[in-house]
């Protein structure tokens, strides 16, 4: 059959595929969109760190205790388990046995006795606490001689802030 | 109508392009690290019999990272004055003094007296400390009171000496 000059031509069919395609395209854009939007959150990083290096030769020093201190410590709000954990330095020859108490001297952990090059397990607080800075913590260093005797040494405490999020 | 739809869906692409590329920005950030340091103390030492003063080294600061020039470590230094035994009620007093390397002047280091670790312009902290008055402190020596000697029932005396540090601005002095 021949066409008339003003027949129309039938309406093309867009292929489903192509919906499907500029669906996705919409989609994506507006993920873009959104991430893009969102506040930057400020990550304060921990400045835990154990000053160790695996890869030198530790020289023990007998004449020195090496108290690791710090500003400002970060926990985790409203749980007892944190994941922060402390050195006693490989160049110490005595136990460390570490306490953190708050400024009015409540006894949030206290560590087992730890060796030198070694780190205690993760801190597990006596009691959650919550979102805020608590200036003048302390951080308590009770030293001990590494024979049967385990004499006690002198110690050191390091005020610190925690900072709890 | 379905080429209407085309349209927006076009449109949209396009519009959703446009306020993509506008919204492009340069997020800067600065990370500055918390101040961390290790404190160095004297640890075990054995003082002669009636020896009258014996130096047991000093205190110094290694490792520290994240200072700035506007802050510095505080150290108090607190002690109880005596040598004890747990078998007797006998006990040898003795104080605290310090100086500088390579000096023989003597400052008095009373218990709960502090020695700060004074930092430099670019945040560097001094290696040894000084008294509040800038005083050197760099070896402490233990002053026996020699009378105690005659009193003192034998045994095995021994005394702790605490160290407590913090990061303080800067006293400007």
């Amino acid at each position: 059959m021949k066409k008339g000059r003003y027949q129309k031509e039938p309406p093309k069919r867009i292929p489903m595929i192509m919906w499907i395609f500029v669906a996705v395209i919409i989609v994506l854009l507006i993920g873009v969109l959104l991430s893009r939007n969102q506040g930057d959150t400020t990550s304060l990083k921990s400045s835990f760190t154990s000053g160790m290096d695996s890869d030198t030769a530790i020289e023990k020093n007998p004449d020195s205790i090496a108290i690791p201190g710090y500003e400002m410590i970060q926990l985790v709000a409203d749980t007892k388990k944190q994941t922060l954990s402390f050195p006693n330095p490989p160049q110490n020859m005595c136990y460390f046995q570490i306490s953190l108490l708050l400024e009015d001297g409540t006894m949030l952990w206290e560590s087992d006795l730890i060796e030198p090059g070694k780190t205690s397990k993760p801190i597990v607080l006596t009691k959650p606490l919550g979102r805020g800075t608590y200036p003048n913590s302390i951080l308590r260093y009770s030293c001990f001689s590494m024979d049967d005797e385990r004499s006690p040494l002198n110690g050191a405490e390091t005020k610190l802030t925690l900072l709890v999020k | 109508m379905k080429r209407i739809i085309v349209w927006l869906l076009i449109g949209a692409l396009f519009f959703s392009l446009s306020v993509s590329a506008s919204a492009t920005s340069t997020t800067l950030t600065i990370d500055v690290p918390e101040p961390s340091y290790t404190l160095n103390v004297p640890a075990t030492q054995s003082i002669a019999y009636r020896a009258s003063e014996a130096s047991i080294g000093g205190v110094t600061i290694s490792n520290m990272s994240g200072f700035s020039s506007a802050q510095e470590v505080w150290v108090k230094i607190n002690y109880s004055g005596e040598f004890t035994t747990p078998q007797y009620a006998t006990a040898i007093r003795y104080s605290l003094k310090c100086k500088g390397n390579g000096s023989d002047t003597r400052y008095d280091l009373s218990s709960g007296s502090s020695i700060k670790f004074t930092s430099d312009s670019d945040g560097t902290l001094n290696t040894y400390p000084t008294l509040a008055d800038g005083s050197p402190a760099d070896e402490f020596i233990v002053v026996i009171d020699t009378s105690c000697w005659e009193t003192a029932l034998g045994g095995k005396y021994t005394t702790t000496i605490t160290y407590d540090a913090g990061v303080y601005a800067n006293s400007g002095t």
